[in-house]
């Protein structure tokens, strides 16, 4: 009985590890989406008003057979590779005082006045024949992207509203064949405006290769919601066009339990539903939790999942993963990250490489600040 | 200076000098090498994808020889191909390519070509 279930363990493990090969053109596109990943990054960063930030993430492959490349030659053995880090702060400048207003669902401190900052968000993201820490090996086979978003940021949170403005630079990292198609190494302006729960960002050179607008009307436990209120249930959405496809997608999460459980879905303008996923999350920092996703392309309908424990994120077809990095499907992958923001006077665990940005209030240390009051 | 510091410093050296992890006791270089077992000479082991070729080995052997060692490059499993002649035949401009099936290259290899009654096969060494 037991050789049995162990028998069936080792196969079941065996074909969770052997992953559908990966190819060229699929990694292709994965660098042509990292601009928009990483100005979604930074909008996820910045969105609640936080003071500093600081977040970091790798891929690991868990099985060295996992995730072969196919070329014109062959097979090749390989590992993929995802790295990122994210870091930023701001700073009151003129007006420093702070001021606390406690609201009956609300409690904060923010400053009077203007404040300014930077950030830098940096991803690399492809395939080589070796794996690798800090410096990659010059794989012959290999192919690879990489890129830079660094901006700075002026905002005034009593007013709510935001500016920013920077530069994105996407380079290939090797791969000089290309398939034949046009060098996509160039240098993008980036622009950012919020007011309120509405944010935007574009991406524009010679032309506009991208942009979003979000509105996100969700009250969250990280920005001092004291009880809970109606807004807690109220959704997230975003309406952003790539110009890769020049198709327009749709994003929406809904909150569906007290800041733990959750819908997202994305649709696109041309080809309908393309993902949707549920979120279970154990505490709504986000640290700890359980998703199952549904993507469909081409017809096809790839289900998949994963669990997050602490700062180390096992997933399997996980469809956020499978857009970022074409390929990364039907075998187990981990990935470890680490992010942590601060909202103007406390830290917050701030995981999140998927995910939309989210936190959880000290609640002693909050009862204490507002008199017992809870 | 803090210990927890040079360490910190001793671990980033680590993992960012040798520029790969598990590749270091898993696979290395792909180094290939032929020795020829058969009564026929061969030549130009090839890797033969849909879309490309690679010439692998290109030395001629006679039966018994055994090729340099190459440093190939390519670590995964590829289709290989040979040119085998009889030694009269080969001189003659003769020979056939023969398919070998689907190898696993990388690490270091020795294939030892062979000819029995189920046909010519690879024994990888």
């Amino acid at each position: 009985m037991r050789k049995a279930f162990l028998s069936a363990l080792a196969i079941a493990l065996s074909a969770s590890f052997a992953g559908v090969p990966l190819s060229r053109a699929a990694l292709h596109r994965s660098g042509e989406r990292l601009p928009f990943d990483l100005a979604r990054g930074v909008e996820e960063a910045t969105s609640l008003g936080q003071d500093g930030w600081l977040k970091f993430s790798h891929f690991a492959v868990v099985s060295p057979e996992s995730f072969p490349m196919r070329s014109p030659l062959g097979l090749h053995h390989g590992w993929p590779y995802q790295q990122a880090f994210l870091f930023g702060a701001m700073r009151a400048f003129g007006d420093l005082s702070l001021e606390e207003t406690v609201g009956k669902t609300h409690a904060r401190t923010s400053p009077q006045g203007w404040r300014a900052g930077f950030f830098w968000s940096f991803e690399r993201r492809g395939w080589d024949e070796e794996d690798f820490l800090l410096i990659p090996p010059e794989g012959r086979q290999g192919a690879g992207f990489s890129g830079h978003l660094f901006g700075a940021l002026v905002d005034r949170p009593r007013w709510g509203i935001s500016f920013g403005l920077g530069a994105l630079s996407l380079e290939r990292t090797d791969w000089p064949e290309n398939d034949g198609r046009e060098d996509p190494s160039r240098w993008t302006g980036w622009g950012h405006a919020g007011w309120g729960a509405a944010q935007g960002w574009i991406l524009a050179d010679e032309e506009v290769r991208g942009w979003s607008v979000s509105l996100d009307l969700e009250q969250r436990s990280l920005e001092g919601a004291r009880r809970p209120g109606p807004m807690r249930y109220a959704p997230r959405l975003r309406a952003e066009m790539e110009g890769l496809d020049d198709s327009l997608r749709f994003e929406w999460e809904q909150p569906l339990w007290d800041s733990r459980a959750y819908a997202r879905t994305l649709w696109s303008a041309d080809d309908g539903f393309r993902w949707g996923e549920l979120d279970f999350w154990f505490d709504p920092s986000r640290l700890f939790g359980v998703g199952a996703t549904w993507l469909r392309r081409d017809g096809e309908d790839l289900f998949g999942g994963m669990v997050r424990l602490g700062l180390v994120e096992f997933g399997y077809s996980y469809a956020p993963q499978v857009e970022q990095l074409g390929g990364m499907e039907k075998s187990v992958y981990a990935k470890i990250g680490f992010g942590i923001t601060r909202l103007n006077v406390d830290w917050y665990g701030a995981p999140g490489a998927g995910g939309f940005a989210s936190g959880l209030v000290d609640k002693k240390a909050e009862a204490k600040k507002h008199g017992g009051t809870r | 200076m803090r210990k927890p510091f040079l360490w910190a410093i001793a671990l980033l050296l680590s993992f960012g000098l040798t520029g790969c992890l598990f590749s270091a006791f898993l696979a290395g270089d792909s180094r290939l090498q032929l020795e020829n077992g058969s009564r026929m000479a061969i030549a130009e082991l090839e890797a033969v994808g849909p879309g490309d070729t690679v010439l692998l080995v290109g030395d001629t052997l006679w039966p018994g020889e055994r090729s340099r060692t190459r440093d190939v490059g390519l670590d995964g499993i590829f289709r290989l191909r040979l040119l085998a002649g009889d030694t009269a035949c080969f001189r003659a401009g003769c020979a056939q390519a023969i398919d070998l099936g689907e190898q696993e290259l990388g690490g270091s290899v020795r294939f030892r070509f062979a000819v029995d009654r189920d046909g010519p096969w690879l024994e990888k060494r």
